[in-house]
């Protein structure tokens, strides 16, 4: 089934919408969880909690492709139950060594007095994404929003780890450069 | 909150276009585009068994994934979308309307000018470009295609083994060169003197920043095979240079053209057939540009 009808089939309240959508989307926002909280049982919560809150926005939302909007909730829910838990740095998946990865670059660099909007540091972000190559860009998101690891990526790209480690590399410190050019840090 | 916390949390709602294409590159599907990869996998797997099954009993016969021309053309159009989905080769490229040929091609052991390569029982399937600038040779009455293309697949797995993909350039493109036919380049033109253009659109092809390494990398693993090795070849010479690994970190748009020296790449890919090259090629042609790899060339 087309994304369109199944957004239709959300409109018009059917049920049906929560079973299309987790037949034709359930593996991929599985994967996403799954990455990001390295738990089965946690995983398949969070993909509930996705069907559940796009449900609800769905009226007043109508989004032209699913896999992204679905992606996006999944994420966020998934980072959201390991920041209430506390335990975002904990756990056995790719999440700490992100994190660990970000921080490196970042706490050199950051004001931690300094409380930066995420909506400024999101428009900040996009500004940096839309500067770089789309390998550079591909790689960066496949790491810090797919929280896939460097041994997938680098299979994935046809491109060997070291490789990958140094666009991330190269790409964060741009980053920096590019919050500290707007005054964010 | 910790700063790369925030960092994390701020990248959540990112353009729906990149994210997509991270999808794409990492392969995760939905479930429509995981019941297409895994009807062909299923294919290839039946095959091998097949395959298998003849090798141990030559009196069965061996099983075919392309068995007619409608199924290679069916085959080849959503190969052309796994290449597209690998980043192979542009999203924007189509072949509108119906092919204008297939031609049947029998398993065939090449002579030693084929390095003895084994050519597989195949199909030939072709969209033309339609009319470009190319003198009288091109009948008129073809339809007119932005993209045109030569496929061979392969009936046992599939897949395609040798491609040659034609592009012209947008309209009002620049020349990046020209030859003129028939007459002195700097007399007016005339019924007998003609000017043709080359242009360099290779990007209307496969993405501009596409390096030599990236583009054989994707192709040995589409085929299956662990790697490659690339040997530079000059057709003067037909001899083997040293591989170089600044050609493999050149970009591929760079690479020497045909048809101004006759240049092309000779790759090695490691498990294919033993000491039989395949190769690589970029060619400008008046109004149009042209790729093409795999096997089946003249000299590897």
């Amino acid at each position: 089934m087309d994304d369109k009808t199944i957004v239709d089939l959300y409109w018009a309240r059917s049920e049906k919408a929560i079973e299309e959508t987790e037949r034709k989307f359930g593996s991929y926002c599985r994967t996403i969880s799954r990455n990001i909280l390295a738990d089965a049982e946690d995983a398949e919560e969070c993909v509930n909690d996705t069907w559940m809150k796009a449900w609800n926005s769905m009226p007043t939302n109508r989004p032209s492709r699913l896999a992204p909007y679905l992606g996006k909730l999944t994420r966020w829910l998934s980072l959201s139950r390991l920041r209430e838990n506390n335990s975002l740095r904990r756990g056995g998946g790719e999440l700490p060594l992100v994190l660990d990865e970000l921080a490196e670059t970042l706490d050199s660099g950051f004001d931690t007095e300094r409380e930066v909007e995420n909506r400024e540091l999101n428009l900040a972000l996009r500004r940096l994404l839309d500067g770089l190559d789309k390998d550079e860009r591909d790689v960066f998101l496949c790491r810090y929003w797919y929280v896939a690891s460097i041994k997938e990526i680098a299979v994935k790209f046809g491109f060997s780890e070291s490789k990958v480690k140094t666009m991330l590399h190269r790409t964060r410190k741009k980053m920096l450069a590019q919050l500290k050019g707007e005054g964010l840090c | 909150m910790l700063n790369s916390e925030k960092i994390l949390f701020a990248l959540n709602d990112m353009d729906d276009a990149w994210l997509e294409r991270g999808r794409a590159r990492l392969g995760y599907r939905t479930e429509g585009e995981r019941s297409r990869l895994t009807k062909r996998r299923v294919l290839t797997f039946a095959l091998a068994a097949a395959l298998v099954l003849a090798l141990g009993a030559s009196a069965y016969a061996v099983k075919t994934a392309v068995a007619s021309p409608e199924a290679a053309q069916k085959v080849a159009l959503q190969e052309i979308e796994v290449w597209k989905e690998m980043g192979l080769i542009m999203p924007d490229i189509s072949f509108e309307g119906d092919p204008n040929a297939i031609m049947e091609i029998e398993e065939k052991k090449g002579s030693d000018y084929w390095y003895g390569r084994l050519f597989n029982h195949s199909y030939d399937v072709r969209w033309y470009l339609g009319p470009v600038d190319w003198g009288d040779q091109t009948p008129t009455e073809l339809v007119q295609r932005k993209y045109g293309c030569n496929l061979r697949v392969d009936t046992l797995t599939g897949k395609i083994t040798q491609a040659w993909i034609d592009a012209r350039p947008e309209e009002g493109a620049e020349p990046v060169g020209s030859v003129t036919l028939g007459g002195d380049p700097d007399q007016p033109e005339t019924a007998e003197k003609r000017t043709l253009f080359f242009y360099d659109n290779f990007d209307d092809i496969f993405p501009a920043d596409m390096t030599v390494d990236r583009f054989l990398t994707l192709l040995a693993g589409y085929w299956g095979f662990s790697g490659y090795r690339l040997a530079d070849t000059v057709d003067e010479t037909y001899e083997e240079a040293p591989w170089s690994p600044v050609v493999a970190d050149s970009l591929l748009k760079d690479m020497p053209r045909g048809n101004t020296d006759n240049y092309y790449l000779t790759v090695f890919f490691d498990g294919d057939q033993e000491g039989a090259p395949m190769y690589l090629q970029l060619t400008q042609f008046p109004g149009y540009v042209q790729l093409n790899f795999g096997t089946g060339h003249g000299v590897g």
